[in-house]
C-alpha cells in the first residue's frame, strides 16, 4: 500500500516534472525556433535604426562613408541646423498635412466604394478587378503617369480643363503652383490607394453576419442605422488595421513626391521624405539626413500610437 | 526528429532571406585583380595591347537615346584599335550616380572612369573617388586644353576632371517663327531692351496662335540643370555666385545686388506676361522647341541632342545667339563655361591609367567628335588638338559668346547653392515675395548649404 501510494506520488512528482519540462522544453524550442528571425530582426533593423539615430548626432559625410570612418560627435548641430533654416517645421507640417488629409480621403471614398460594391450591383466584381488596376501599378510609374496627366501645356488635365472652360483657363499648371502642388500629389495617392483599402473594407464588411443585418431591418433599423450600429462597429479591426496601414504607408511617400515635384515649388511639397534624400543624397551629409530620419521616424510611432489608443480606447 | 527538422527549415528561411541581399563583388573584382597585376614596364598602347585591362566607365549619357548609339560605337571603336582593352560600361542615373558608386565601390566593384559634369566634382573628391587627371593624361596632351575650361574642374585647388567639349549659355532661336514675324537674324539684338522688343514683337503676332506655348523660355524647376541656368543668366547681369575663395558671394552687396534684382525682374517680365511658364524644366523647353512650339529659349548648346529627338530635321529651323552683350546696369552678358567631362577613378593600377589616357585621348580626337559636335551633342572643343574640328552651323550665332566665358569655382554644396536660385526666383515672380525678402531667404538657404 505504501510503495503503491509512493509509486503514485512519484508518478505525480514525475508526471508533474515532465509536464514542466515540457513546457520548458516546449518554451525553449519556440525560442529556438525565433532565433533565427530575431538575429536577423536585430541585425537588420534593430542595429541599422540604432545607428541610423547615433549617425544624427555626428557629423558624418561622403567622406565618412567611403573611407569608413565613424562620424564625429556635433552637440546635436544637426538638429540645430534644421531647426533653424525652418525645414524640420516646414517638412512636419506639410508631412502632417499630406498625411491627414490623404489618410480621410482615402478612408471616405473606400469606404463608400465598399459600401456601393457590398450592394452587389450589376458588375461588382468586375469593377472590383477593374479597379485594383492602380493599386497594382508601381508607384514611380504611377508618379509618371500623372506627371504626364498634370503636364503643362500638353498635358490631359490642361486639355480638359481648356475644353471646359472654352479656351478661357489655358495655363493651369497645378503641380506649379504653391497652393495646389499638394494638392495634385494627394490625388495621385488617392488614385492609388483607395483601390487597396476598398478591397480589405469590403472584405471586412462581408464578413459581417448577414442575420444580425437582417435583424435590424426587420426590427426597423434604417440604412444609417445600421451602418453606424452594426456595419462600423463590427469592422472596427478591420478599419484600425487599414487606416494604421495608410497612414504609414503616406508617411513613407517619397516615390510620388520625387516623381512629380521632388519637394517643390518654393518647398511647398518637402515632406520629411524629401527631405532626407535631399539631405543624404544631394547634399552628401548623412548625419542631417539621419536626423530627418529619426524625427519622421519619431513622429510616425506618436501618429500610430495615438490612433491605436483612440481606437483602444473606443473599444472599452 | 520533427522539432530539429523545423529548426532546420526556420534557420534556412530565415538566412535565406539575407542571402538574398548578396553582392557580384566577386565576379567583377577579377578582372580588376588581374589588371592590378599588370606589369608596369611598358608604354601607351603598347602596354594595353601585351595586357587585358578593364575599365568600368561610369557613362550616364548612355541613358540619354540621343548619345548612346554614338557611345556605343565610339566604345567599340576603340577597342578594336586598342587590343587588350575592354571597357565596360555602366549606365547610370544621372541624379544618383554618388549612390551608385558608393553602393558599387562598398559591394567591392571599381569605379574607373566616370563621364560627368563638373559640378559633381566637390563631393567626388570628397568621397575619395576620383583623382586628379594631371597624374594619368600625357603632359604634352594634358596641357593641350584651353585654360578657360580647364579652370572650372578646380577644386580645393587642384584640377579634378577634364573637359570633352564645352559650352557657353546658348539662346536657341526657331528662325522660322522668328522670320515669319518680320524678324531677321542677321539683326539679333545685343542689348537687353532690344531682345525685350523682339519678345513684344513675337508675342503680338503670335497671340492669337494656339500652338506656340513660348515665346522666350527660361526654365525655372526647382532641379539641378535650371540652377545652373539661372546663375549663367545672373552672371550675364554681371553678377558672382561664388568667390575665387569658394566663399559666397555677398549679394547684398554692389554689383551683385543690382545684378540679382535685374534677374528677378526679367524673370518677372517673362512669367508675368506669359512669355515663359513657371517651373518648366529645360527637357520641357526642348520638347516643345522640337515641336515647334518654342520661339526661342535659354539652354546649354547640347540641348539640342533632345531637340533632334523630337524632330530629326530640327536643323532646318534651329538658329542660336549668344546671350545680349549688355544686360542691364552692369551686366555684359558673360556666360559660364559648362562641360561634360571625363572624371577618373581613385585606384587605378598602371596599366589602367594607361588605358585610361588613349580612352580620353581617342575620345578627344577630330575624326572621333565631328559627327558628334555637328549633329547630337552640338558644342565646342576644349582641346587645341581639335582645333580643326569642324563646328555645327546651328552654332554659328552662339560662337560670338565664347569668348565671354568665366568659371566659378566649385564648392560642395554648389547644386543645391545653384538651385535655390530657382525656389528665390520662384519666390519673387510667383509667391509675392518682395526682392528684398526673396533675397534675403536665399541668402538664409545657401548660408544653411555652405555652412553644413
Amino acid at each position: 500500500m505504501h510503495s503503491s501510494k509512493t509509486k503514485i506520488a512519484d508518478t505525480h512528482r514525475l508526471g508533474f516534472l515532465n509536464l514542466h519540462s515540457k513546457k520548458q522544453q516546449d518554451i525553449l524550442f519556440c525560442a529556438v525556433l525565433l532565433l533565427p528571425a530575431m538575429i536577423l530582426c536585430v541585425a537588420f533593423i534593430i542595429i541599422p535604426i540604432i545607428d541610423s539615430v547615433i549617425m544624427s548626432f555626428t557629423t558624418y559625410k561622403i567622406g565618412n562613408l567611403t573611407n569608413n570612418q565613424p562620424g564625429e560627435w556635433n552637440n546635436f548641430a544637426n538638429y540645430i541646423r534644421l531647426w533653424n533654416s525652418g525645414k524640420l517645421q516646414s517638412a512636419t507640417s506639410i508631412t502632417v498635412a499630406f498625411v491627414g488629409i490623404t489618410v480621410a480621403l482615402t478612408f471616405v471614398f473606400s469606404m463608400t466604394l465598399a459600401l456601393l460594391l457590398n450592394t452587389k450591383i450589376v458588375g461588382a466584381r468586375f469593377l472590383r478587378s477593374i479597379m485594383m488596376i492602380p493599386w497594382v501599378i508601381p508607384t514611380v510609374i504611377a508618379g509618371l503617369l500623372w506627371s504626364w496627366i498634370y503636364a503643362n501645356p500638353y498635358g490631359l488635365l490642361q486639355y480638359l480643363i481648356s475644353m471646359f472652360t472654352h479656351g478661357q483657363v489655358n495655363n493651369f499648371a497645378i503641380l506649379s503652383n504653391q497652393d495646389t502642388a499638394l494638392w495634385g500629389i494627394i490625388v495621385a495617392a488617392l488614385w492609388k490607394q483607395i483601390p487597396l483599402m476598398t478591397l480589405l473594407l469590403l472584405s471586412g464588411m462581408q464578413s459581417i453576419p448577414d442575420d444580425i443585418l437582417e435583424a435590424a431591418k426587420i426590427d426597423g433599423a434604417g440604412y444609417f442605422t445600421r451602418l453606424i450600429h452594426i456595419l462600423i462597429p463590427y469592422m472596427r479591426s478591420v478599419i484600425a488595421v487599414t487606416v494604421s496601414m495608410c497612414i504609414i504607408e503616406n508617411f513613407k511617400q517619397y516615390p510620388l513626391f520625387a516623381t512629380l515635384t521632388n519637394g517643390g515649388p518654393t518647398g511647398a511639397t518637402t515632406t520629411f521624405a524629401v527631405l532626407s534624400y535631399d539631405e543624404a543624397f544631394v547634399n552628401y551629409n548623412y548625419g542631417s539626413g539621419a536626423a530627418v530620419t529619426t524625427v519622421w521616424l519619431l513622429l510616425m510611432i506618436i501618429v500610430v500610437f495615438i490612433f491605436n489608443r483612440i481606437f483602444k480606447k473606443d473599444d472599452a | 526528429m520533427k522539432k530539429l527538422l523545423a529548426f532546420v527549415l526556420a534557420t534556412v528561411l530565415a538566412f535565406s532571406m539575407a542571402a538574398c541581399g548578396g553582392n557580384s563583388a566577386a565576379s567583377t573584382s577579377t578582372s580588376t585583380a588581374s589588371s592590378t597585376s599588370a606589369s608596369t614596364g611598358t608604354e601607351g598602347a603598347s602596354a594595353a595591347e601585351q595586357e587585358n585591362v578593364t575599365l568600368r566607365f561610369y557613362n550616364y549619357a548612355l541613358s540619354e537615346t540621343a548619345k548612346a548609339d554614338w557611345w556605343e560605337n565610339t566604345i567599340k571603336n576603340f577597342e578594336a584599335e586598342n587590343t587588350g582593352i575592354d571597357i565596360e560600361t555602366v549606365t547610370v542615373d544621372y541624379n544618383s550616380m554618388i549612390s551608385t558608386f558608393t553602393n558599387d565601390l562598398a559591394s567591392g566593384l571599381s569605379v574607373d572612369m566616370i563621364y560627368g559634369e563638373v559640378n559633381w566634382i566637390p563631393a567626388l573628391v570628397e568621397g575619395g573617388f576620383i583623382q586628379r587627371p594631371s597624374q594619368v593624361i600625357d603632359p604634352d596632351f594634358y596641357n593641350g586644353y584651353y585654360d578657360y575650361v580647364l579652370n572650372q574642374f578646380q577644386y580645393d585647388g587642384a584640377v579634378y576632371g577634364v573637359p570633352h567639349y564645352y559650352t557657353n549659355s546658348v539662346i536657341f532661336v526657331n528662325k522660322d517663327l522668328v522670320e515669319a514675324a518680320g524678324l531677321s537674324m542677321d539683326q539679333f539684338p545685343t542689348t537687353l531692351d532690344g531682345l525685350k522688343q523682339w519678345i513684344e514683337q513675337l508675342n503680338e503676332y503670335y497671340k492669337n496662335d494656339d500652338s506656340i506655348s513660348t515665346i522666350f523660355g527660361l526654365t525655372t524647376a526647382e532641379v539641378p540643370a535650371t540652377g545652373s541656368n539661372i546663375n549663367a543668366i545672373y552672371t550675364a547681369f554681371g553678377g558672382t555666385l561664388i568667390n575665387e575663395d569658394g566663399t559666397l558671394a555677398d549679394i547684398t552687396a554692389e554689383p551683385n545686388k543690382t545684378a540679382m534684382t535685374e534677374t528677378l525682374d526679367f524673370y518677372k517680365y517673362l512669367i508675368g506676361n506669359g512669355y515663359t511658364q513657371e517651373n518648366q524644366k529645360l527637357k520641357d523647353y526642348r520638347a516643345a522647341f522640337g515641336a515647334g512650339n518654342v520661339c526661342m529659349y535659354v539652354d546649354s548648346s547640347w540641348g539640342y541632342a533632345q531637340i533632334g529627338e523630337v524632330d530629326p530635321n530640327a536643323a532646318n529651323f534651329t538658329a542660336t545667339a549668344a546671350l545680349p552683350t549688355s544686360m542691364g546696369t552692369n551686366g555684359k552678358g558673360s556666360s559660364l563655361v559648362e562641360s561634360h567631362c571625363f572624371l577618373i577613378g581613385a585606384d587605378l593600377s598602371d596599366a589602367q591609367k594607361k588605358a585610361v589616357n588613349l580612352f580620353v585621348q581617342y575620345c578627344t580626337r577630330t575624326d572621333t567628335m565631328q559627327e558628334y559636335l555637328n549633329k547630337i551633342g552640338l558644342a565646342f572643343v576644349a582641346h587645341e588638338g581639335m582645333a580643326d574640328c569642324q563646328i555645327s552651323p546651328i552654332l554659328d550665332g552662339a560662337v560670338k559668346g565664347v569668348d565671354n566665358v568665366v568659371y566659378q569655382p566649385q564648392i560642395a554644396p554648389i547644386i543645391s547653392v545653384q538651385q535655390q536660385l530657382a525656389t528665390t526666383v520662384l519666390n519673387y515672380t510667383v509667391n509675392g515675395m518682395s526682392a528684398d525678402d526673396a533675397i534675403a531667404d536665399y541668402i538664409k538657404q545657401a548660408d544653411y548649404y555652405i555652412n553644413q
